[in-house]
């Protein structure tokens, strides 16, 4: 619609919606600060699923999808970090992902490539709310301009420790855990543990690509367009004590109206245990 | 610190939204299709994850449980699900594990009565202890028996003719031209998760430490690939692997 008004109708409609924005704003800060007086989750993890459909249902290409996705990243990060929750972990990129379309891929790559570092760099998102980068997954199999990105934005990023995101890409879960028991094994035989009695559950653990950045143990785990599996991501992570939500809204028009239910049953769930704990 | 009054407030403004939402769903939710309905789609393995409550006493939950096995795979074997695997945390079924084979046995005794008789020698041995995946190779039998998986099978519902150790064919009265099969059922538990993960961890340093003494390859970096780790974890599993 507003490519068929003339600018300076534009610019009429821009400034009536201007009071309206800044309330909107206003009230989801005081809804968050609300929320934020309750327990909130430590790590929450995405599975940013429904680009491409939500695209198509627009009548654009699958492929165009992926700009509004990022849009939606960047807006769900901040609700995180206004929150205080210290670390999100969301899935970019799977390794069968390799498989799409080269076009689909290449477009993606192109957006790692210029979005991680725009991201990182002073007075953006990352640098005000002081969030370190870490990039996780088979990093050798994306192309060597996008290996440099994530170094780069990284390294832009490396004394940041309010909070951490992780952007998992490529990654899977198969891939994840065999890293993992590789490491275990090659520290037990470092320290010459011959019979792999250190080797236990934890080491392993230790191993995994999140407890090295420094992420805590998962609480949350989303995942949205109304796909009801894991798709290995997180899938070690995902233990006794993670709430899995299912939402059926396609990633790029998650928000608010989504997250405020995920977050009010966490709280739920904390209440629980901890009166749980008091009556024993 | 307790929670800010207007929190208080948001969550019951949740509950009640949610508890709302609850009726009216189960209020304009259509009835489910029989059991024996036709359908498009029937997954080849499912999963069932049972949780107990402290409120029961142990023997309780360990009733509710076999009931739940007894019912499920009932419900699989009419409906043709191939795979079961029955889960529960601290491995209730894994320890009654003869309560579940008396189950199953069960429900292959309520379908005597729709098949006719003939003798024939069983081609299987039959189920004695509980049948652990084959193993390729002493190492992976151990490591397999390690697993805390239990493994039954039990013929799906008018699907294949009846076997019993006692040699006993049995040839279904309705429909002659019916399809072989059985539902595997797995017993799983905690154990048969992350302990086993690293269970195949402590099994891989081991022989690695052989292979490298016998070849006197001292330096050689211990190098381990999904495919490698997914065989040993589940080589004796293909057929789930392949229908997952």
């Amino acid at each position: 619609m507003s490519c068929c008004l003339p600018w300076p109708l534009l610019a009429l409609v821009a400034l009536i919606r201007l009071p309206f924005d800044y309330a909107r704003r206003q009230l989801t800060h005081l809804l968050l600060s609300i929320i934020a007086t309750g327990p909130v989750p430590r790590h929450i993890a995405f599975e940013m699923d429904g680009n491409r459909r939500y695209a198509r249902s627009l009548g654009k290409e699958g492929k165009q999808g992926h700009g509004d996705g990022f849009r939606t990243l960047l807006r769900v990060l901040e609700l995180c970090l206004r929150l205080r929750i210290h670390s999100v972990t969301v899935y970019a990129f799977a390794i069968d992902n390799f498989n799409r379309p080269k076009e689909e891929v290449d477009a993606l790559m192109e957006m790692a490539e210029t979005r991680l570092v725009e991201i990182a760099e002073k007075g953006h998102l990352l640098d005000r709310y002081g969030v370190r980068l870490n990039v996780l997954g088979k990093r050798s199999l994306l192309p060597p301009k996008v290996q440099v990105a994530i170094e780069k934005a990284e390294y832009m990023t490396r004394h940041n420790n309010a909070a951490v995101l992780n952007v998992c890409a490529p990654y899977s879960s198969k891939h994840e855990i065999t890293t993992a028991v590789e490491s275990a094994v090659r520290e037990a035989l470092e320290n010459r543990d011959l019979d792999g009695s250190t080797i236990t559950e934890g080491t392993i653990e230790a191993q995994l690509s999140t407890s090295l950045v420094g992420s805590p143990p998962l609480d949350v785990f989303v995942r949205t367009s109304g796909v009801k599996r894991l798709s290995s991501f997180l899938t070690w992570q995902c233990n006794e004590n993670t709430q899995i939500h299912m939402v059926d809204t396609y990633w790029p028009d998650f928000g608010l109206r989504d997250f405020i239910p995920v977050l009010l049953q966490y709280q739920c769930k904390v209440w629980r245990e901890q009166g749980a704990s008091r009556s024993m | 610190m307790p929670p800010h009054w207007t929190l208080r407030l948001i969550h019951y403004l949740y509950v009640v939204a949610v508890s709302l939402l609850a009726r009216i769903q189960v209020w304009s939710r259509k009835n489910a299709p029989v059991l024996n309905a036709h359908r498009n789609k029937v997954p080849m393995h499912l999963c069932l994850n049972l949780v107990g409550s402290n409120e029961f006493t142990s023997e309780e939950v360990e009733t509710a449980f076999l009931e739940c096995l007894r019912r499920t795979a009932g419900w699989c074997r009419e409906v043709g699900i191939a795979v079961l695997t029955v889960y529960d945390r601290d491995g209730v079924l894994v320890w009654c594990q003869e309560g579940a084979r008396e189950c199953i046995s069960q429900l292959e005794t309520l379908d005597e009565d729709s098949y006719e008789s003939e003798v024939e020698y069983p081609l299987t041995p039959p189920l004695s202890e509980p049948s652990i995946s084959r193993s390729q190779s002493p190492e992976s039998a151990k490591l397999h028996q390690e697993l805390a998986v239990i493994t039954l099978k039990t013929p799906l519902r008018g699907r294949m003719h009846k076997r019993r150790h006692v040699a006993v064919r049995r040839r279904p009265k309705r429909d002659s031209a019916s399809e072989m099969g059985n539902l595997t059922i797995y017993i799983a538990s905690r154990s048969s998760g992350k302990p086993a993960i690293a269970c195949a961890a402590r099994s891989l340093l081991k022989s690695h430490v052989q292979n490298r003494g016998a070849v006197g390859g001292e330096n050689d970096v211990f190098q381990l690939s999904a495919s490698e780790l997914g065989l040993l974890l589940e080589g004796g599993f293909r057929d789930v692997v392949k229908h997952c």
